[in-house]
C-alpha cells in the first residue's frame, strides 16, 4: 500500500514540476530569441523601440532564466531522486544527452551573464546580438538533447535488451546509441517547432493585454511592433509543428505501435481504417466516436490499404490509458483552430488591414496564448500518458523505477506550495520591476 | 585512483568551494546588507547562476560515473536533497529579485530570504556530506535515514566548522573589515574539523598520516592569504577559491575511497568500461569548452567595467 502511494506522489511530483518546467522552458528557448531580433531590428533601423524592448525583455529575461533554471535543476535532481532505478539504468547506457546538456546549459548561463553585463564592452554592436544567439542556441540545444533521452525512453536503444529483460544485466552497452534512438527523427524537430509556437504565443498574448490597456500612441506603436514579432516567430512554429505533427503520426505508427493504437483508439487491426474524433472506450467498444471512413490508413502510411495496428495485439495490462486519444484529438484540433486563425490575420495582414487596431483580434491574440499554452501540455501529456504503464517502453515499468521512500509525500505537498508561490510572486515581482521602469520614460 | 574518481572529486571541488563563498555572501547579506551590497553584488550577480549550472554540473557526472550507486543514494536521500533544491528555486528567485527590484526596501527584504535560503540550502548540504562520511544516521540495509543524520556530534561540529572555515574566506574575499577575526576563524575551523575528526572518523586522520603531502597545497595557500592579507594586499582575494579548491580536494582525497565511514568503496561502483571513455571525453571536451567559455566571460567582466544591459545607453 506504501509502496503503491508513494509511486503514486513519484508522479504527482514529476508530473507537477515538469508541468510547470515545460512551460518556463519554451519561454526561456523563445525569449533571446525575440531579444536578438529586437535588438538586431534596433540597431539595424536605428528604432529605439525595438532596443527598449530587448532591454526590458533581457531583466524579464534574467528573472525568468533564474526561476526556470531552478526549475530545471529540481526535474534533473528528481529524475534521480523520484526514478532512481531508471536514472541507474539511463546513466549507464544513454547518459550522453543528458550529460551534454549540461554544457548546453552553461553556455547559455555564461553567455546570458555577458550578454547583461558587457552592453559597453563591444564597440561593434552586433557582438551583443551575437552573445544572445549562442544563449538562444544554447536554450534550444538544451531542449533538443533532452528530447532525446525522451525519444530513447519511447524507443530504447544501445544494450542487450532480452538478456536484461531476463537476468538484469547489462551487455552489448553503446554508450552513444542514444543519439540514434528512432523516435528521436521526428520528436526532436517536433518539440523544438511547437516551443518555438507555444512560446511566442505566450508573449504574443502578453503583448497583446499590454496594447488592450495602454492609450498612449508611443507605447502602443512599441506593443504592435512587439506583437508583430511575436507573431512572425509563432507563425514559422506552427508551420513547422503541423508539418512534423503529421510526419509524429506516421513515427508513431512505425515505431510506437501500441501507443499509436491507444491514441486513434483501434481496438482491432485493420485496413481502410477510419478516423475517429472523440468518443470514449467503454464496454469493450467505442463509444460517441465520429468515423471518418479511411482516413486513419491513409494519414499513417498513405494509403487506405495500410494495415493499422489494433490493442487487441498486446496484453490489456500494458494499455495505455485510453483518455490519450481525446487529449490527443483535443490538441490536433485546437493546433488546426490556430492554424486557420493565423491564416486569417496573415490574409488580412496581405490585404492591408490593420489588425492590430481590432480589439476583438487582441482578445483572440490572448485566447490564442492561453490555448497554446494548453496545447503545449497537452502534447506533452499525450507523450507521456501514451507510453504507461512504462518509463522505457518494454524494458522497465514506472512502478519499478519509482522510489518507493515514503519521504516522497511530505516533499511533495512541499514542493507544490513552493511552486504556488514562487510562479504568481514572480509574476508579481516582474509587474512591480517594470511599473518601477516606465516604458513611456524609456521611449 | 581512477581517473573518472579524481574527476568527479574535482568538479565537486570546484562546486562545493563556489557554494562555500556564496555561504560567505549570504551570511554577510544578513550581517548587513547595506553596507556590503557592493561587494557581494559585484561577485555574485554574474557568478550565482554558473554556480547553479555547476551544482547540475556535479549531480550529472556523478549519475555518469557512478550508476549503480545510484539506487541506494536515490532512494535515502531523496528528503535532504529535494528539500535543499527547494532552496535553491527560493534562493535563485530572490536573488534575481534583489538584483532588479529597485527599491531599497524591498532589495533588503529580498536580500534576507535568499541569504536565509542560502544558508539552510547549505546547512542541508553539509548535513548530507557529514553523513556519507560517518555514516551516522544512515541505515544501508534498509536504505534509510534516521533523525540521527541531523542531530549527532559530529555533524554539528562539521557545520561549525565549515562556518569558521566560510567567515575566514568571507573576510578575505569580500575584504571585510574584521581583521582580528581572522585568526580565530581559521584556528576553530582546524580545531573542529580535527576534533570531529579524531572522535568520529578515526580513519580519515589514518588516512592523512600515511599521504600527508595532499594538504600541502592548501597549507601553502593558506599561509599566502594570510601573509598578503596582513600585508594589506588585495590580491589575498584572488588566491581564496584557488585555497578552497585545494582544501575540498584535499579533504576528499583523504576521504577515498570510502563512503559511509567505510562501509562502501567508492571505486568499486564506477561505471562499465564501455560507458567509462565516452564519460570522460564529454568531461574533458566538456570541461575545455567551460574554461573557454569562463575566460571570456572573466575577461570581460574583470578587463571592461560592468555595466548592465538595461542601463546602458545606446
Amino acid at each position: 500500500m506504501i509502496n503503491a502511494t508513494a509511486t503514486l506522489f513519484d508522479r504527482a511530483t514529476m508530473g507537477f514540476s515538469l508541468s510547470v518546467h515545460i512551460v518556463l522552458a519554451v519561454i526561456g528557448i523563445v525569449l533571446p530569441v525575440i531579444i536578438l531580433l529586437a535588438e538586431y531590428l534596433g540597431i539595424r533601423y536605428r528604432d529605439n523601440h525595438y532596443i527598449v524592448l530587448a532591454r526590458r525583455l533581457s531583466i524579464a529575461f534574467v528573472v525568468m532564466f533564474a526561476v526556470g533554471t531552478a526549475s530545471g535543476m529540481l526535474v534533473a535532481t528528481e529524475l534521480l531522486f523520484l526514478w532512481p532505478q531508471f536514472m541507474a539504468l539511463m546513466s549507464a547506457v544513454a547518459i550522453a544527452p543528458l550529460y551534454l546538456e549540461v554544457f548546453a546549459f552553461f553556455m547559455e548561463s555564461i553567455f546570458v551573464a555577458l550578454y547583461i553585463y558587457s552592453a559597453h564592452a563591444f564597440r561593434e554592436r552586433y557582438i551583443h546580438v551575437a552573445i544572445m544567439v549562442v544563449v538562444a542556441l544554447g536554450a534550444v540545444l538544451s531542449g533538443v538533447l533532452i528530447t532525446m533521452l525522451n525519444s530513447y525512453m519511447n524507443t530504447p536503444v544501445g544494450f542487450n535488451i532480452p538478456v536484461y529483460l531476463q537476468t538484469g544485466n547489462l551487455t552489448d552497452i553503446n554508450p552513444i546509441a542514444v543519439f540514434t534512438a528512432p523516435a528521436a527523427s521526428i520528436e526532436v524537430p517536433h518539440v523544438v517547432a511547437t516551443s518555438y509556437f507555444a512560446g511566442a504565443c505566450i508573449f504574443l498574448a502578453y503583448f497583446s493585454f499590454m496594447l488592450l490597456r495602454t492609450k498612449d500612441d508611443r507605447v502602443k506603436q512599441y506593443y504592435k511592433k512587439a506583437i508583430k514579432l511575436a507573431f512572425a516567430i509563432a507563425a514559422i512554429g506552427l508551420v513547422f509543428s503541423l508539418i512534423t505533427g503529421v510526419l509524429s503520426i506516421e513515427s508513431l505508427f512505425h515505431l510506437q505501435p501500441e501507443k499509436y493504437a491507444a491514441i486513434e483508439l483501434n481496438l482491432q487491426p485493420q485496413t481502410n481504417a477510419p478516423e475517429v474524433l472523440g468518443g470514449i472506450y467503454a464496454n469493450n467498444s467505442i463509444e460517441y466516436g465520429i468515423a471518418i471512413p479511411g482516413l486513419q490508413s491513409v494519414l499513417a502510411n498513405g494509403s487506405a490499404s495500410t494495415n493499422v495496428p489494433g490493442l487487441s495485439q498486446y496484453p490489456q495490462s500494458t494499455w495505455p490509458p485510453l483518455f490519450v486519444h481525446d487529449m490527443f484529438d483535443l490538441m490536433v484540433g485546437l493546433g488546426f483552430l490556430i492554424g486557420i486563425f493565423f491564416a486569417f490575420v496573415l490574409l488580412m495582414a496581405l490585404m492591408k488591414r490593420n489588425v492590430l487596431d481590432s480589439r476583438k483580434m487582441l482578445w483572440l491574440f490572448i485566447v490564442v496564448g492561453v490555448f497554446a499554452t494548453l496545447l503545449l501540455e497537452n502534447g506533452w501529456m499525450v507523450d507521456e500518458f501514451g507510453r504507461q504503464p512504462w518509463i522505457i517502453y518494454n524494458v522497465m515499468l514506472v512502478s519499478q523505477a519509482a522510489n518507493q521512500s515514503s519521504s516522497i509525500i511530505p516533499i511533495a505537498v512541499l514542493l507544490i506550495l513552493v511552486y504556488i508561490f514562487i510562479i504568481p510572486f514572480t509574476l508579481y515581482v516582474l509587474k512591480k520591476i517594470f511599473e518601477r521602469r516606465p516604458l513611456t520614460d524609456e521611449l | 585512483m581512477d581517473i573518472l574518481i579524481l574527476i568527479n572529486q574535482v568538479i565537486f571541488s570546484i562546486l562545493l568551494s563556489l557554494l562555500l563563498l556564496e555561504l560567505g555572501s549570504a551570511l554577510l547579506s544578513l550581517a548587513d546588507y547595506e553596507k556590503y551590497k557592493e561587494r557581494l553584488t559585484s561577485y555574485i550577480a554574474p557568478t550565482w547562476e554558473i554556480t547553479g549550472t555547476f551544482s547540475v554540473f556535479y549531480l550529472v557526472n556523478f549519475e555518469a560515473t557512478f550508476p549503480s550507486l545510484l539506487p541506494a543514494i536515490g532512494t535515502m536521500y531523496i528528503l535532504p536533497v529535494l528539500v535543499a533544491v527547494t532552496f535553491v528555486i527560493v534562493r535563485d528567485a530572490f536573488l534575481a529579485y534583489t538584483e532588479y527590484i529597485g527599491t531599497e526596501k524591498d532589495e533588503k527584504r529580498f536580500a534576507r530570504v535568499y541569504g536565509i535560503s542560502t544558508i539552510a540550502m547549505m546547512i542541508i548540504i553539509t548535513t548530507i556530506l557529514s553523513s556519507t562520511i560517518s555514516g551516522i544516521g544512515v541505515n544501508l540495509s534498509s536504505l534509510s535515514l534516521n533523525p540521527l543524520i541531523v542531530l549527532n556530534p559530529y555533524n554539528l561540529l562539521m557545520i561549525l566548522s565549515l562556518l569558521a572555515f566560510v567567515a575566514f574566506a568571507a573576510i578575505v574575499f569580500f575584504n571585510i573589515e574584521k581583521r582580528s577575526l581572522l585568526f580565530i576563524s581559521i584556528i576553530v575551523a582546524f580545531a573542529l574539523i580535527l576534533f570531529a575528526s579524531a572522535a568520529f572518523t578515526p580513519f580519515m586522520l589514518q588516512s592523512l598520516a600515511t599521504n600527508p603531502l595532499v594538504v600541502l597545497p592548501s597549507m601553502l595557500l593558506l599561509v599566502a592569504i594570510i601573509v598578503l592579507y596582513w600585508l594589506r594586499k588585495t590580491y589575498a582575494k584572488f588566491l581564496v577559491l584557488p585555497w578552497l579548491f585545494c582544501s575540498v580536494l584535499a579533504f576528499q582525497l583523504i576521504e577515498y575511497p570510502s563512503l559511509f565511514s567505510n562501509s562502501i568503496q567508492i571505486s568499486s561502483y564506477i561505471t562499465s568500461q564501455a560507458s567509462a571513455p565516452y564519460v570522460l571525453i564529454i568531461t574533458l571536451a566538456g570541461g575545455a569548452f567551460l574554461a573557454v567559455a569562463l575566460s571570456l566571460f572573466v575577461y570581460v567582466h574583470h578587463v571592461h567595467k560592468e555595466e548592465k544591459f538595461h542601463e546602458h545607453e545606446y
